[in-house]
């Protein structure tokens, strides 16, 4: 091994091969483009989504009314073979309309469990911070593990497994903000926006088609995800990249108007769905592009500002916007 | 018939007519105020509305002092249907709030007509005023007429609706002239047709005589009242301005405005740590618009001492020098074809400056969801400024439509014929060095080069913001353009400091200068906040205002921590101002020059010409170690050294050619540099995967063609000059 010989970090064995990293780019473009008959003109949103359920996390959609959140999750979730549900998060929700209740059986004289909607494969949690706390915490044990603990009995959720939440930023009043806890269950957060010109008029000429989302039939079966997501977990990291998270991870402990910077999960969250999205650009390695273009999504909801931030009209994009500006990006293998 | 109700008399027909002649020549005052034809017939429904509204209540016998105070009445009552266009509730019939629309609107129309850079849209409150213009004076003048055997009576309301009319109206109307003449002519006739219709058949010989004479009075009292009014609504004999309305109302108050020219720094590099830095932020795209094209943010044209700032209304003889609200189209006469520009806000702008090209026509915002901002927008023409107050967020993206006005300046043009004496009397603290550099000019033009020259060669570039470069504040106030600019140890600023000066020189000279920020458009059409310069204006004979770009008058080389003191700039003692000639005089001047050259030969010991045999040698040193590099880059080992070495090649090569490349990824240099972003990718594939690529033969054939697309879009100079130039191999590698 030289000197240059990289080394392999991330637990990933690196053994990715190229023909691997052309099939996985090629059905992820496939199942973006089927995707993106439904939403319109937003194809990064679309494959930031992807990205998201392909590195098996969850994912928090923030955005105005009728900017098409709703439609991207559910548009995500036809794509998938398997079975997917939706909640309409509201105060009265209780945590057993999310996980399921036990229930007493007359007749075998037996508590049955009959399973909550969480069960499926994709979930759309709809807006979320109109629950109570009580019941969003609900969801935590089940987004973090992978299953649901009731009566003292843990059931396993299927894989994939991946909640898709929508909140409101306005309109805040009767709705109970996600603890910093929760939303760190969350792989990404971002929102969709207002569709440009080209997409809205596109959008209104086909407005015979009331939901969009039902154009939208399962191309990619269970397995096909499974396979995606073990492909992308061995792209190879190598360590001048790591390096690089770290530093941003410190460099955002010390900037200004930031309460809280970056966690650990946070950078292996970062590390993750770079991962994938390399993989998703056909290569078997991560690059230092892959970290500064999901490091908005990825932390923006991960940085806590002081309120002299909003004070001072400094937004979440604004210090993550200095934060890439402050640690130069590596060109030297590490 | 019924009892209650009284005919017409027999004259009344005439009476009518010249009230409906007279009005349509007040009306026509509006002609210059308004676009379109829906204020004209606005218009022609008030009249119709006030001679309906007065014989209605004539006939059904009332008096004046009833008929008149109800004038008001059908105001309020249709004003809301036929000028705001308002439904109100059934058949028209007003609600409370179309009623409250038309007070408000009425109290506040004549602003906006004032305050709006003509020609006004034909819509909203202010179609009020012809409305008004049309009833109350038809209205008043009829009910007189009628009931009144007063012969010259009903004139007083028409002359007064005249008056107002030419009072709201534009400076420079085309019918000044012919409404005198038409309102003269008809109000003599209707005049002279009243009187001896009231005399005629009921005054005895004797009585006549006494009869004339009082008309006499009265018509004399009527060409005095006129003269009055003339006096101030038509221009003074001493080539004193008429009055008008839109001149006397208080300016827009942009003089408190932050300039972008006192927010200069945050469009540099001021470290880590400042929010509100805008220096990689991009800011707009402009579509439409081609390389090169000047885009202006905001024009400066007044110095207090302490900073340059855009005035409203700076001359009282130049009336288009007002921020005005913007109509659809604009009265902005120029030159040329019409553009349109598109304006995409990429980040938020929030200086009160909309950048714009040219002279504008016209502007609309791109969406319509902005477009309830369109009223705060002003224009000033004279500067091609355009001021929105709290700036403009994203997605605020605009349309332009303007006529691209030149803007090359040569050493052969003359200046503008008259000095801003206010200027020249604010730039008094730089008149030692406006003098002492400009010696030996021969023209006023050639002497604004020589300063300008003097400016660039004798300065340093700093924007203050790293190391002990701190201590080059931001500023232009006379100390900082003085003591600690010009007459300082080390003459160091930026683009704020550079074009402040420059522009008070050219001024101290007597040739009329201001400062103006903006950006150079690139290929892509992005402007980032780092793109804005300031440059200084000129104007030049034919009244135009020319570009005298900022690379005229300031250089790019950093300061030195321990350079040698700058000498204090003397002026020589044969040109102390006491004693200086108004006029230079070039042979005097030469022979003097001739002196100081055979002085300065004197005073060399030793011939220096065997010196300039190391030129070629150092001149070729560069490229050969830039050859050199470039083999090694390319045959380094292992492979992805190679691709590394390639990448770099392309980045230095962008360097040597004077184009900033980002310190960010490989892909953020591509699109910054202009090549594909592949061999950005493939770079950082090869650098940082665990197999080593084959070869890199194909990687650098793609990099060679990078190389020879960033050479033949840099400018000639540049291309010829970089292979000489050593920095990038002194360049620190990451």
């Amino acid at each position: 091994m030289t000197d240059t010989q990289p080394t392999v970090v991330d637990g990933s064995t690196g053994s990715i091969t190229a023909h691997e990293a052309e099939w996985f780019s090629r059905t992820f473009t496939q199942i973006a483009d089927h995707m993106g008959r439904a939403v319109l003109g937003k194809d990064h949103v679309v494959r930031l989504a992807l990205t998201c359920l392909v590195s098996e996390g969850h994912l928090l959609l923030e955005d105005l009314p009728g900017t098409g959140k709703t439609m991207l999750a559910r548009a995500l979730s036809n794509t998938i073979e398997g079975s997917h549900a939706r909640i309409q998060f509201t105060p009265d929700l209780l945590p057993t309309d999310v996980t399921g209740v036990t229930v007493y059986d007359q007749h075998k004289g037996t508590f049955d469990f009959h399973r909550g909607p969480i069960f499926h494969d994709i979930v759309l949690a709809d807006e979320i911070n109109r629950a109570s706390p009580k019941t969003q915490s609900a969801l935590l044990e089940v987004m973090e593990e992978g299953h649901v603990t009731v009566d003292g009995i843990t059931h396993a959720v299927a894989r994939p497994f991946m909640v898709i939440a929508t909140q409101n930023p306005i309109e805040q009043a009767g709705t109970y903000r996600l603890p910093e806890a929760q939303l760190d269950r969350f792989l990404m957060k971002t929102s969709v926006g207002y569709p440009d010109a080209e997409a809205t008029e596109e959008l209104l000429l086909g407005s015979a088609v009331r939901d969009r989302a039902s154009l939208v039939a399962p191309v990619v079966s269970r397995e096909v995800v499974s396979e995606l997501t073990r492909v992308a977990g061995e792209v190879y990291v190598d360590r001048a990249i790591v390096r690089y998270v770290r530093q941003l991870a410190e460099a955002s402990r010390e900037l200004q108007h930031v309460r809280m910077g970056l966690s650990a999960r946070g950078c292996l969250a970062l590390v993750r769905v770079a991962k994938t999205w390399a993989a998703a650009d056909g290569r078997t390695t991560v690059v230092p592009g892959d970290i500064t273009a999901l490091a908005t999504p990825v932390l923006c909801h991960r940085l806590l500002l002081d309120p002299q931030a909003q004070f001072n009209g400094v937004s979440v994009d604004d210090v993550i916007e200095r934060l890439l500006e402050s640690v130069e990006p590596p060109t030297y293998r590490g | 018939m019924s009892t209650r109700t009284r005919p017409l008399p027999p004259y009344a027909a005439a009476d009518l007519l010249a009230v409906v002649v007279l009005s349509a020549i007040t009306l026509v005052g509006l002609t210059d105020s308004f676009a379109g034809i829906r204020w004209v017939l606005v218009g022609v429904a008030g009249v119709a509305i006030g001679l309906a509204w007065t014989l209605t209540l004539v006939t059904l016998r009332m008096g004046l002092g009833v008929v008149l105070p109800l004038l008001p009445v059908p105001y309020l009552l249709t004003a809301g249907l036929l000028a705001l266009g308002s439904s109100g509730l059934l058949l028209g019939v007003p609600d409370i709030e179309t009623i409250a629309d038309v007070v408000v609107g009425t109290v506040g129309s004549w602003r906006v007509l004032v305050e709006t850079a003509p020609l006004v849209d034909g819509e909203g409150s202010v179609l009020l005023i012809p409305y008004a213009l049309g009833l109350f004076p038809a209205g008043a003048a009829s009910a007189l007429a009628l009931r009144s055997r007063r012969a010259a009576l009903p004139l007083l309301p028409m002359a007064a609706g005249l008056v107002v009319a030419l009072v709201l109206g534009v400076t420079d109307p085309f019918s000044t002239l012919l409404q005198g003449i038409g309102f003269g002519l008809v109000s003599l006739a209707w005049i002279s047709h009243r009187g001896l219709r009231f005399e005629a058949g009921r005054r005895s010989d004797a009585a006549l005589g006494a009869v004339s004479a009082r008309r006499l009075l009265v018509g004399l009292a009527v060409v005095g009242l006129v003269a009055a009014a003339s006096y101030v609504v038509v221009d003074q004999p001493d080539g004193q301005r008429r009055f008008v309305l839109r001149e006397a109302v208080a300016p827009y108050d942009s003089v408190y405005l932050e300039t972008p020219l006192s927010a200069f720094r945050r469009f540099r590099d001021e470290g880590p740590g400042s929010y509100t830095n805008l220096a990689d932020r991009k800011l707009f795209r402009v579509r439409g618009a081609g390389p090169g094209t000047r885009v202006r943010v905001a024009v400066m044209d007044r110095y207090d001492g302490t900073r340059w700032y855009a005035d409203d209304d700076t001359s009282p003889d130049d009336f288009t020098d007002r921020f005005l609200r913007v109509p659809s189209r604009l009265d902005n006469p120029a030159r040329g074809e019409e553009q349109l520009y598109t304006f995409f806000v990429r980040s938020t702008w929030d200086l009160p400056w909309v950048p714009t090209i040219g002279a504008m026509q016209a502007f609309e915002f791109y969406d319509d969801y902005a477009s309830d901002r369109l009223p705060d927008l002003r224009y000033n023409r004279a500067t091609d400024t355009a001021v929105l107050p709290g700036g403009l967020r994203v997605q605020e993206d605009y349309v332009l439509t303007a006529i691209p006005t030149p803007d090359k300046l040569t050493v052969r043009m003359k200046p503008f014929r008259r000095p801003d004496t206010t200027l020249q009397e604010a730039a008094e603290f730089l008149d030692v060095p406006a003098q002492a550099w400009s010696l030996g000019a021969k023209t006023q033009m050639a002497a604004v080069f020589r300063i300008a020259d003097r400016l660039r060669e004798r300065g340093r570039y700093s924007d203050g913001a790293f190391g002990w470069e701190t201590r080059f504040d931001a500023g232009q106030d006379e100390r900082r353009l003085d003591e600690g600019f010009v007459n300082a140890p080390i003459m160091v600023g930026n683009d704020e400091q550079y074009a402040a000066t420059m522009a008070l020189l050219a001024n101290r000279i007597g040739v009329p200068a201001r400062v103006a920020v903006g950006a150079v458009l690139g290929r892509n059409g992005v402007i980032k906040g780092k793109h804005l310069d300031a440059w200084v204006e000129i104007r030049v004979a034919n009244g135009s205002w020319r570009v005298l770009p900022t690379r005229a008058f300031m250089g790019r080389r950093p300061p030195k921590r321990d350079s040698a003191p700058l000498p204090e700039v003397r002026l020589p003692p044969e040109q102390r101002p006491e004693d200086r000639p108004q006029q230079p005089e070039p042979e005097v001047r030469e022979e003097a020059e001739a002196e100081d050259r055979q002085d300065e030969a004197a005073d060399q010991p030793l011939p220096r010409w065997p010196l300039l045999l190391l030129v070629p040698l150092a001149l070729g040193v560069v490229p050969l170690l830039k050859v050199l590099r470039r083999r090694r880059r390319r045959a380094a080992s292992p492979t992805s050294l190679a691709y590394l070495g390639g990448w770099d090649e392309l980045v230095d090569t962008a360097h040597d050619l004077g184009v900033a490349v980002p310190r960010s990824t490989r892909s953020a240099q591509a699109t910054a540099l202009g090549v594909p972003r592949s061999l950005a990718r493939d770079a950082d594939v090869a650098t940082f995967s665990p197999d080593e690529p084959d070869t890199a033969e194909e990687f650098w054939a793609l990099v060679d063609e990078g190389r020879a697309g960033l050479r033949s879009s840099a400018r000639p100079v540049r291309r010829v000059l970089a292979p000489l130039d050593p920095r990038s191999l002194l360049r620190r590698r990451r």
